[in-house]
């Protein structure tokens, strides 16, 4: 996870005010009793606000470790451009981790070995695409998605069969 | 009337001698297309030390990836001819030779060869010539004196003193492969890499002059297309859009690029005038429009695309704006790459889930496939229209092989270290 | 001193018209004589030739090596074409009769004598017998003609195939073009002379066609010919180079 969740910096704020307010040094008992309600009171908000934002980014790190989990790489079928049901139970569970978060993605889309190089850049393009277009449904803004095509460029594994290429049909998420 | 009877005799001996001689005439509408043998001598060095460059090998190996000729061994040869006062048909004769060649090199500043090339079977000299150059571009010289004697002895013009760009790949599994953009000669000797990238180099492509190249590099970590001058090695990035940048081609007068963008949503061709960039679109159409190739006359260009299901060739015509089908045969059809003659185009072509190149001649509709390795790409042709050079496996690893355009003649070029991808020959380098 | 009763002995005088057309007249028989009338008379052996010879041999598998070696193109030429031509041998039959001697026509001889006289049975049978025996003799003419012609016809159909087995056609030839050589033997079956009648207007047809000739050299089965056969026929004829197998 790269840096604190928002409700972090949150109380960061929080707490800052609560301690200007603190040590704007008040002469009066009634302004120091005032302030120190508003100091508990403070306290207390931040308390439950840092308690949230630790559920947060609790949720947010079970989000991450289930997409961990299922792996940035879906699979297709040869000539294929279909999300197949194994790919999108984990893309489900990538949009869920970025739903609440604004990161970007760069998604690269790859294809076995076999035909011409540029039609399979094309096609490897289809597949980022299949996967884009899945994101952008499921709520994902656009402009937080880079897709870019390797075609048979970068294979996971460099031999021929079936074996060998069904490694090297596939869309990375990054 | 004594006369009359002489006459008349003459006249019968006249009918008889007609009838006597009917001249009988042999149609022969068939042949038995073996090999020439051609034996190359080594040419005579006349200067001191040994000659810079084996010259008759250099023509040998030549005429003999063309498969119109069978080399003579040097070890069958009877003498070392290299002047034609040296020549004795018979020892020629003795061992089935059909033509020779003799030759010598000389350098005074520049090299210069001399050659000559003889008929052993009608015992006469067909071809005499000379030409000089750099010492540094002997080969190509050597090049030189193959067209020369190709083009006697088949009638097409030689394709020897050509070059050729490839794509070279060093693999690091794991981590990012090496790419190198490589200039070589058209048979493989002296590499040169122009581009060395950890991203993806791809579609190496001449200019019809000879000049400049194109080509498609990842190397700023998405796909653009660059063009570069061979001479000076300056750079020109054309493209820098979103989504695909690729398969650039040059248009016959020079003025034109076609390529491949998908940056209006799904891959079509446009054409960029080279001199404003501005672009013009070609196709309009969801499906994948790519790998367009022109036709030598400029006016219409084909392409693949996969709007009737699967990859099929398609013709555009730049006057009507109408495209049409091509390709009917077969489930796989793409990379089209058009003959100077306009007639003859090869192609990726999948049978019985093996790709292999074929060629289709556009005047008979037919197709033939050429090749019968199985995981064949990229065709590119000889600009005289014979050979066929190509990508494919080999021992799972990426090798060219060539084909002749009627299928007869094929073989591997040697492997070398990686894999080797992505062919390109140049056209004709100029007399 | 009176006219002698002899005609006076004039000198040799030249009668112009008449001589004058006699000259022409020898001119033309020359003319005739020694013109090309082949061009109307040809003889043409239009035997398609047998299939195809595929020159198929045992390979040793020690042969295929990476090494760039053209392979003999008779298989993958087959393969790679779209129809071959399977006839069967053709049957030494001429499409031409050869011209022969005229042949002795049945001749009815009238007894132009007036004695002594025949009669008409006698005549008739006279008749008859000669009839049967001119028939006979024309039978055995024609029967002799057309060994003579089935011969001749094997022996075109023999060097024909010895040309098709040695012409490799350069990559520039096309079907129908057409090179016509004349070509001239001794009776061993040596070619002593191949030259070009009609040249296709490409050299390196041209050449490839002489080649093939010259690469031949000889045909010594030709010299089982009998004689008359060999001068009238083999000791010059014509090769049409006519390719219609190329691709295109």
């Amino acid at each position: 996870m790269k840096h604190l969740p928002v409700a972090g910096k949150f109380i960061t704020v929080l707490f800052t005010a609560a301690f200007l307010v603190a040590c704007s040094g008040s002469d009066t008992k009634k302004e120091d009793e005032a302030a120190a309600a508003a100091a508990a009171a403070a306290a207390a908000a931040s308390a439950s606000a840092a308690r949230a934002a630790q559920e947060t980014a609790d949720k947010q790190q079970t989000l991450d470790d289930a997409a961990a989990a299922v792996g940035n790489v879906f699979y297709f079928d040869f000539d294929s451009s279909n999300l197949r049901s194994d790919a999108i139970e984990a893309l489900n569970a990538h949009i869920a981790a970025l739903q609440g978060t604004d990161r970007s993605v760069r998604l690269e889309g790859h294809t076995d070995e076999r035909g011409t190089r540029e039609y399979n850049i094309a096609l490897g393009e289809r597949r980022a695409n299949s996967v884009r277009d899945y994101m952008v449904a499921n709520g994902i803004a656009t402009h937080r998605i880079e897709s870019v095509s390797y075609g048979e460029e970068r294979p996971i594994a460099y031999g021929s069969g079936e074996s060998n290429w069904s490694q090297n049909r596939r869309v990375e998420l990054k | 009337m004594k006369w009359l009877t002489v006459l008349a005799l003459k006249l019968a001996l006249l009918m008889i001698s007609l009838g006597a001689r009917a001249e009988l005439t042999i149609e022969i509408t068939q042949g038995m297309d073996n090999p020439t043998a051609i034996a190359v001598v080594p040419f005579a060095w006349q200067g001191p030390g040994s000659a810079p460059t084996d010259i008759a090998s250099v023509i040998d190996g030549d005429l003999n990836r063309s498969g119109q000729f069978l080399p003579v061994s040097r070890s069958d040869m009877l003498g070392l001819p290299s002047v034609q006062s040296e020549v004795y048909y018979r020892d020629w004769r003795a061992i089935d030779t059909e033509y020779l060649v003799i030759g010598r090199v000389s350098v005074a500043g520049q090299m210069r060869i001399e050659y000559e090339l003889f008929d052993v079977l009608r015992q006469n000299k067909v071809h005499a010539g000379v030409v000089t150059g750099a010492v540094s571009e002997a080969r190509m010289l050597a090049h030189q004196v193959s067209d020369a004697i190709y083009e006697k002895l088949t009638g097409i013009r030689g394709a020897f003193a050509t070059r050729l760009l490839y794509v070279s790949v060093t693999r690091v599994p794991g981590g990012n492969d090496y790419f190198r953009l490589t200039l070589a000669d058209s048979d493989g000797a002296r590499p040169i890499v122009l581009l060395e990238s950890r991203e993806p180099v791809m579609g190496p492509t001449w200019s019809p002059d000879g000049r400049q190249i194109a080509y498609v590099s990842f190397e700023s970590s998405r796909p653009a297309i660059y063009r570069q001058d061979l001479a000076t090695g300056q750079r020109e990035q054309l493209t820098n859009f979103k989504g695909l940048n690729s398969s650039p081609s040059w248009s016959p007068d020079g003025n034109t690029m076609a390529m491949v963008l998908s940056k209006d949503g799904s891959p079509d061709i446009y054409l960029m005038n080279l001199a404003s960039k501005q672009l013009t679109r070609v196709t309009r159409h969801y499906a994948i429009d790519t790998e367009p190739a022109w036709m030598p006359d400029g006016k219409s260009l084909l392409f693949t695309s996969d709007r009737g299901g699967r990859p099929q060739i398609y013709r555009y015509s730049l006057s009507s704006g109408n495209t049409e089908r091509v390709t009917f045969e077969g489930t796989y059809n793409a990379r089209a790459r058009v003959a100077q003659d306009g007639r003859n185009v090869v192609m990726v072509h999948q049978q019985n889930g093996s790709f292999h190149i074929a060629l289709l001649d556009l005047v008979s509709d037919r197709l033939h496939v050429l090749t019968a390795t199985e995981l064949d790409e990229s065709p590119s042709i000889a600009p005289n229209g014979s050979m066929v050079l190509y990508a494919t496996k080999y021992a799972e690893q990426g090798i060219l092989a060539a084909v002749s355009v009627d299928g007869g003649v094929k073989f591997r070029l040697p492997a070398r270290e990686g894999d080797v991808r992505e062919p390109a020959w140049s056209p004709y380098m100029g007399r | 001193m009176s006219a002698s009763i002899y005609a006076k002995p004039t000198a040799p005088r030249i009668i112009l018209r008449p001589a004058l057309v006699s000259v022409l007249l020898h001119v033309l028989i020359i003319y005739l004589m020694t013109v090309n009338w082949s061009e109307s008379e040809r003889e043409i052996v239009r035997t398609k030739p047998a299939p195809k010879v595929i020159n198929a041999r045992l390979v040793d598998v020690s042969e295929f090596r990476p090494k760039p070696k053209p392979k003999p193109k008779a298989a993958p030429k087959a393969k790679t074409k779209p129809v071959v031509k399977a006839k069967p041998k053709p049957k030494p039959k001429p499409v031409v009769k050869p011209k022969a001697a005229p042949k002795p026509k049945p001749v009815v001889k009238e007894q132009a004598k007036p004695e002594p006289r025949i009669t008409e049975q006698e005549l008739a049978a006279i008749a008859r017998a000669d009839l049967a025996r001119a028939v006979a003799e024309e039978e055995q003419a024609a029967e002799a003609t057309a060994t003579a012609a089935e011969m001749a016809a094997s022996y075109a159909s023999l060097i024909q195939q010895t040309v098709i087995s040695r012409w490799s056609r350069p990559p520039s030839a096309r079907n129908g073009m057409e090179a016509l050589l004349a070509i001239q033997l001794i009776p061993t079956g040596e070619v002593v002379s191949v030259s070009v009648l009609k040249s296709s207007g490409n050299t390196a047809f041209d050449r490839s066609a002489i080649n093939a000739v010259e690469k031949a050299g000889s045909f010594p089965e030709l010299q089982k010919l009998p004689p008359g056969e060999f001068e009238k026929t083999f000791r010059r004829f014509r090769l049409l180079f006519r390719p219609e197998d190329l691709r295109y």
